[in-house]
């Protein structure tokens, strides 16, 4: 997680050193934007991912002042790129950053950036004024805080009606994810796979779920944003298994990724899983080998902590197309061994799954 | 207008209080919470453990606290109390379920995956229902049959079976550390299950393809039960399956009307109720009203609460299914009675009708008029009345018989009907009981309907209801 304290010190010196044109992190207007046309108010959606305004309407040419009032746990951001420019792009290039990213509040150099709004910590209010281009576009906006541009998107519309998004009804047989995991078991129906019988959908905080195949004792699919529709499981004679509402990003139908040093690779066996704290810790076991599963939400990655008894080494095998990393490695096409503490058997380590 | 229809309305819910036993429903607090409650158990201190349909556990303590104790099961239809403070056994679709509160808070921290023995398939009609436990600590329970519609129900069954899910169709037992085994085949959508106090374990299962109607079973070690797709899976019947399935259609039914076992209660469909949901016994001693020691059943989607009164005949269980209260509300699966005599009843009727949630049926002290049980005689039946009856004519009990056609399909026919007018009858001098003694012989294998609107206790009283049906798979020799 990112740890608070420093930030402020980093938003201070964001706030002497950006300013460039337009960009400026303080409520004391830049030159030239003494008077503004229009201010604009925006903000965070607490316990989700995203703007509240996903779309704003402003005329070319007009100076306009952005009031983003923070009311997520967690800091935000805001960039304003040039049109036709990728969301995702920039993010992925803040993501890169690393710990370089951590001092520059998570903007890339880029000159697809027209405008930006240095980190803005939890509870707290942050300003960027923009002198909006004189052509008719449309303007992407993107929060670069690491995993956060897969949901924190938006579009200004200059001089344009922003497109009418259709809100798809919401199913009153929602599953809503609160401040603690929400677990469910279900016939799991996952895109491109079909129905998983035995799946256990673990929906976590901020907007990360996965699926643990309790018939496989590996997860089956992952996604973002919203959880789960039970109406198929909820609606008159039910029983049909959960839809999958939120965005899919890695399905997993029959490749092992995990083998261990018993005849065959081991198969392992679903034992069921404990609580702790809301959190579901899975128990499952190779043979007489011992094996829990943790899971986490971290930066808009899912976390995976194994630990194995009993055993001498284990070696976990990526998807092909998965982004993986494991053992603080990326893992293209490839696999990782973790040998286990000599003294007793016991192993632990952490597999990555990001979008 | 407005006034008249709702004081017709109140005038219609008075006539319809039953004054013999009387229901309440019982809110959960939070109206969002869906209490479609799949499974229910005491919890040993005055309070209840529910499991909804919707994959939650709700404890409600005997002050009427609520709280979720789990949640995220696979539609749980069943639960049971372990030994261990704090332990509960759910049996889910995919498995049986060890739930333990290991820092009692009163939440459960681990679901420990104890048993699963068998397939699923995600189909909606596989369930896993028909849940108990015996002294020993010994689980049960049926494995309902997929809905389908392919040719892969080898046995032509009007939407259900296939061969690609293992153990569909089977009623297994699980040991006390888990391991799974068959006990019979031949169960179809099994609801409910319960041992008497003999330690006998009875079943419900319900109405359709080679289920003739909603019936209740007695099973045992090795028994066939009726539907035929379990048998492909019945490791004591190796090879039967596909020898039947070589056969032509009329043939192989025959025969496997021939090797099923016989239940014992039919419970006509629509004549009483539609769709069966458990049962239990009666051991309170009189607490629950004058039916002590019989069945209580409960019905899914009818307004109805019924009993049957069993005995056993040449080592064969059966009896008479009567209708013991309609006014307990519709959806009732789970019923559940205390020692002092209340009676919780579980209700879901989801995609089969309507009603859910929770009653306190209570038994208010007065006694209903009615047949109480139903002992069959080599030419006749013994009845015994649960008040004195003065005057007893011949034509105050019509009798007549049927069969059920074993078939396939849905809603099989009543066949070989008879009527038995000419009897004679003999009141005993107590009035509290009478042998009727019919001419014509009667038949095994048979259902007996009893139609008595005409009997009358001394006090002149009606019985409130004036249908029973007898199975009768066999006479006394």
């Amino acid at each position: 997680m990112i740890n608070i304290t420093p930030m402020k010190q980093v938003l201070y010196i964001l706030c002497s050193v950006f300013v460039l044109n337009s960009i400026v992190a303080e409520e004391k207007a830049p030159k030239g934007f003494e008077k503004v046309d229009v201010t604009i108010k925006l903000g965070s959606v607490h316990g989700d991912i995203r703007f509240d305004k996903e779309a704003l309407e402003v005329k070319p040419g007009q100076k306009i002042k952005i009031v983003f009032k923070n009311t997520d746990e967690m800091p935000h951001n805001m960039l304003i790129l040039k049109a036709g420019s990728s969301t995702k792009e920039m993010g992925e290039m803040a993501m890169k950053m690393g710990e370089e990213g951590l001092k520059a509040g998570y903007i890339p150099k880029s000159d697809k950036i027209l405008a930006s709004m240095p980190m803005v910590l939890p509870g707290e209010t942050g300003y960027l004024y923009f002198h909006v281009p004189k052509e008719k576009q449309v303007l992407p906006y993107v929060c670069t805080i690491p995993g956060h541009f897969l949901k924190m998107i938006g579009k200004m519309y200059v001089g344009m009606k922003a497109e009418k998004k259709k809100e798809p009804k919401k199913s009153p047989y929602e599953i809503e994810v609160t401040d603690k995991p929400y677990i469910y078991r279900t016939g799991l129906n996952i895109p491109g796979i079909g129905k998983r019988a035995y799946s256990i959908a673990v929906g976590l905080p901020g907007g990360m779920n996965f699926s643990f195949d309790a018939d496989t004792c590996q997860v089956s699919a992952v996604w973002t944003g919203k959880f789960l529709d039970a109406e198929k499981d909820w609606k008159g004679r039910g029983g049909n298994g959960a839809k999958i509402i939120g965005k899919v990003f890695y399905t997993n139908k029959d490749h092992k990724t995990l083998y261990f040093p018993v005849k065959g690779g081991g198969k392992p066996v679903y034992r069921g899983y404990r609580m702790y704290k809301g959190y579901p810790t899975f128990i499952c076991y190779v043979g007489s080998k011992k094996m829990t599963i943790s899971f986490r939400h971290e930066n808009g990655k899912l976390i995976q902590k194994f630990t194995v008894w009993d055993t001498q080494y284990v070696t976990y095998l990526a998807k092909k197309d998965a982004n993986v990393t494991a053992g603080g490695e990326k893992l293209v096409n490839g696999e990782y061994t973790k040998p286990a503490r000599p003294q007793d058997g016991m192993l632990i380590f952490e597999v990555e799954i990001a979008p | 207008m407005k006034n008249f229809l709702l004081i017709s309305f109140f005038l219609l819910l008075a006539v319809n209080a039953d004054e013999y036993y009387k229901a309440v429903e019982i809110k959960h607090p939070d109206s969002k919470v869906a209490l479609e409650i799949g499974g229910m158990c005491l919890d040993g201190e005055g309070g209840l453990m529910m499991t909804t349909r919707r994959g939650e556990v709700w404890h409600r303590d005997k002050d009427g606290n609520w709280k979720l104790y789990a949640f995220g099961l696979q539609e749980p239809l069943g639960i049971k109390k372990g030994a261990w403070p704090g332990e509960y056994y759910v049996l889910q679709r995919p498995e049986l379920t060890r739930l333990l509160d290991e820092d009692n808070d009163g939440v459960a921290d681990l679901y420990d995956c104890f048993s699963r023995g068998w397939g699923f398939e995600g189909n909606y009609h596989s369930y896993a229902m028909a849940f108990s436990m015996d002294k020993e600590g010994n689980f049960y329970g049926g494995l309902g049959l997929p809905f389908s519609q392919q040719k892969e129900n080898p046995f032509s069954g009007k939407w259900l079976g296939t061969r690609n899910t293992r153990e569909r169709g089977i009623f297994f037992k699980i040991d006390t550390v888990g391991t799974y085994s068959q006990v019979a085949s031949g169960v179809r959508e099994p609801v409910g299950s319960a041992f008497n106090e003999a330690g006998d374990l009875f079943l419900t299962d319900t109405q359709g393809s080679f289920v003739c109607t909603n019936w209740v079973i007695h099973v045992e070690k090795g028994d066939f039960l009726g539907h035929p797709d379990g048998l492909m899976w019945d490791q004591s019947r190796p090879g039967v399956a596909d020898k039947l399935l070589k056969m032509d259609l009329g043939e192989r039914n025959k025969e496997i009307d021939k090797i099923r076992k016989r239940p014992v209660v039919y419970i006509p469909y629509r004549k009483l109720g539609a769709s069966v949901g458990g049962l239990t016994f009666d051991t309170t001693g009189g607490k629950f009203g004058p039916f002590s020691g019989q069945m209580i059943i409960a019905e899914v989607i009818d307004n109805l609460l019924m009993r049957a009164s069993i005995e056993k005949v040449d080592g064969v269980y059966q009896g008479a299914v009567f209708a013991l209260s309609k006014d307990v509300g519709t959806g009732g699966l789970r019923p559940v009675l205390t020692e002092d005599g209340t009676l919780y009843l579980g209700k879901t009727a989801r995609g089969w009708g309507h009603g859910s949630g929770l009653a306190e049926i209570k038994w208010t002290g007065k006694v209903p008029f009615d047949i109480k049980d139903i002992h069959v005689q080599k030419d006749g039946f013994k009845l015994t009345f649960t008040k004195k009856v003065k005057e007893l004519k011949a034509e105050d009990v019509n009798i007549s018989s049927f069969r059920y056609q074993y078939t396939e399909n849905y809603n099989s026919p009543m066949v070989d009907k008879k009527s038995y007018k000419e009897k004679t009858v003999e009141l005993a001098s107590d009035g509290m009981s009478a042998v009727l003694k019919l001419k014509d012989p009667l038949s095994e294998d048979t259902v007996i309907h009893f139609s008595y609107k005409g009997l009358k206790s001394e006090s002149g009283e009606n019985p409130r209801f004036h249908d029973c049906w007898y199975t009768l798979n066999k006479l006394p020799k």
